[in-house]
């Protein structure tokens, strides 16, 4: 062993005493002073380390440590027993799923969103109320197995007491329609305007009584509205957390709804186009009106409950059909002329829509006749055979 | 029956004091020094080895074995450049330093032995403070907390021959002051 070997020797030992153990370096030690000295210094050297390494700490740092033992003992035991999961925690941690957290915060905002649009309140009043889907104007049908319908068209005196009653509302409906007033407008009207109307429905009865004719400013003011049939505004009432239907429209929505197949003629007139229905109501002078008015300008509408619409427009239900079905009976007169001209002719017809230029080139329609009858573009007169009886009315192809 | 630092830690941690006591007694001081030596404040070296001693028993879980006392003197080291870099006068630890050349010291056997152990400790003290910090801190780790080599590599979270560099380059430093001292001793006292 030479010095160099036993300079790295003593850098890396640890013990200095095992070190003097080894025979080699007990040879190279016997032999070279240096080496010797060096050794001795490494011991010096470590031993003053030693020294300084068991120099006492102050005293109070023993206290500090050996509380950091129990301290935080009594702590973890407290802590341990505050982190008892409770049931929110719990469910908060089921929660935690990823996907249920995206739907659950979806859904959430959603129904948020809902919630604003649909309790946001409607500020401007709605004077041109949006039509159903197509905006076409449409009418009320009226159910073919009406119960007053079928009384009004077998004519014969109500005998129960129910039949009396349908048949008083018929009278009272036709009587409040005649001076102008609008019995689908009466219908739809919230419970404030029912009640004036009511009393107006007493003065008619008690003027029609004492043969009086029931005129009155009210009347007049509803005649002069604008009236856009067909037309079905939702909004919500924020006093009763339901939609309500503007009343002009929502007689007309639950007609449709109610009885959608017993109409077709007021369907086609209100499908039809404006100067084409302005026609036939200029053709129909008596023709009462079908839809309900809506309020005059600068008039804010009145909303009423759609729950109270229902209710309210299944008790006028029987009303509305017949005053349909006399409409229907009046009908259009170029039906009556078509009518007519099928009858005298005893040309057999099959239900269903009537070709026009059939009967021209059959020799039964002149080109001035076929002009004059010939239906709107996408309609066509619709030939119904009921109880041996022929309706002709116009019907959406 | 001796046990071994790791034995006294587990049944420490399971709220036995008096190995808690043991542990103290074990590293509490070399823990001390160190941080004396290399701050030269009392009360922050005695803060930062309760801070040690907190530290190790609040993450007591993190200990999955090995060396107790390399884990104890590894948070020490951090804390320690932690308190360096709060207090703005050093960045991190140079990875390379640079080669110091050997000279031997060669001081006499009979210079040495006349040296007490009292002065032995003095000289190293101030050895130490002329010390530049990295020099200082391994030196601290080598010699006073008693780590090897292996144990200083896992330590400062270096290669095992970077920490030997790093140890033989101190005790360099440290030498070539110790020498000088020693000289200067020989002639105050005329040997």
């Amino acid at each position: 062993m030479n010095c160099n070997e036993l300079k790295i020797l003593l850098s890396e030992c640890e013990s200095l005493a095992d070190l003097g153990q080894l025979p080699k370096v007990t040879t190279h030690l016997k032999d070279c002073a240096a080496c010797r000295a060096a050794l001795l210094y490494e011991g010096k050297l470590r031993q003053g380390f030693a020294g300084i390494a068991g120099e006492a700490a102050p005293p109070d740092l023993a206290a500090r440590i050996m509380a950091i033992q129990s301290e935080p003992a009594t702590e973890t035991a407290k802590s341990a027993e505050s982190t008892e999961p409770g049931w929110l925690d719990q469910l908060l941690r089921s929660l935690q799923g990823f996907p249920f957290k995206v739907a659950f915060a979806a859904g959430l905002t959603g129904f948020f969103a809902a919630f604003l649009i649909l309790r946001q309140p409607q500020l401007a009043p709605v004077n041109e109320p949006a039509t159903i889907a197509t905006r076409q104007k449409q009418t009320a049908p009226v159910p073919a197995k009406d119960e007053a319908f079928q009384l009004a068209k077998a004519g014969r005196e109500p005998t129960g007491s129910h039949e009396k009653t349908l048949l008083l509302e018929t009278t009272s409906a036709k009587k409040q329609r005649e001076p102008g007033g609008d019995s689908m407008q009466l219908a739809m009207a919230p419970k404030e305007e029912k009640a004036v109307v009511s009393a107006d429905d007493h003065k008619i009865a008690e003027s029609s009584e004492l043969g009086v004719a029931p005129g009155s400013e009210a009347e007049a003011d509803t005649s002069a509205e604008e009236q856009i049939p067909g037309a079905v505004t939702f909004a919500l009432d924020s006093s009763a957390d339901t939609f309500v239907a503007d009343k002009a429209a929502g007689a007309a929505a639950v007609s449709l709804a109610d009885q959608p197949a017993a109409s077709e003629p007021e369907m086609q007139l209100a499908m039809a186009p404006s100067p084409e229905r302005e026609t036939a109501k200029s053709v129909r002078p008596s023709a009462p009106a079908r839809f309900a008015a809506p309020p005059p300008v600068g008039e804010t509408h009145t909303r009423i409950s759609a729950s109270q619409i229902m209710s309210e427009s299944r008790s006028k239900k029987f009303e509305l059909s017949n005053e349909m079905f006399a409409e229907t009976e009046s009908s259009d007169p170029l039906a009556d002329e078509l009518r007519k001209l099928i009858e005298a002719n005893a040309i057999n017809l099959p239900e269903g829509f009537i070709s026009l230029d059939e009967l021209a080139m059959r020799g039964y329609l002149p080109a001035e006749k076929l002009r004059r009858l010939r239906p709107p573009t996408g309609s066509g007169w619709y030939l119904q055979k009921t109880a041996g009886q022929m309706r002709i009315f116009l019907k959406k192809r | 029956m001796k046990m071994t630092p790791e034995e006294l830690w587990k049944l420490a941690i399971r709220g036995d004091q008096p190995a808690w006591q043991k542990l103290y007694e074990l590293f509490g001081g070399p823990v001390y020094q160190f941080f004396l030596r290399n701050t030269r404040n009392v009360e922050m070296a005695a803060d930062k080895t309760q801070e040690v001693f907190l530290r190790i028993f609040k993450s007591r879980e993190a200990f999955g074995g090995g060396s107790l006392k390399s884990w104890i003197f590894r948070i020490a080291r951090n804390l320690l450049i932690d308190e360096w870099r709060r207090a703005g006068h050093r960045e991190v630890l140079s990875d390379n330093l640079p080669e110091i050349a050997d000279t031997a010291t060669g001081v006499e056997e009979e210079v040495i032995n006349a040296i007490e152990h009292a002065q032995m400790k003095e000289m190293i003290d101030e050895c130490l403070e002329l010390l530049d910090e990295d020099s200082r801190m391994t030196v601290c780790l080598v010699y006073l907390a008693g780590l090897s080599i292996p144990e200083l590599a896992s330590v400062m979270e270096m290669p095992l021959g970077t920490a030997k560099t790093r140890v033989r380059q101190a005790r360099l430093k440290l030498d070539a002051m110790l020498c000088e001292k020693m000289q200067i001793k020989r002639v105050e006292q005329g040997l």
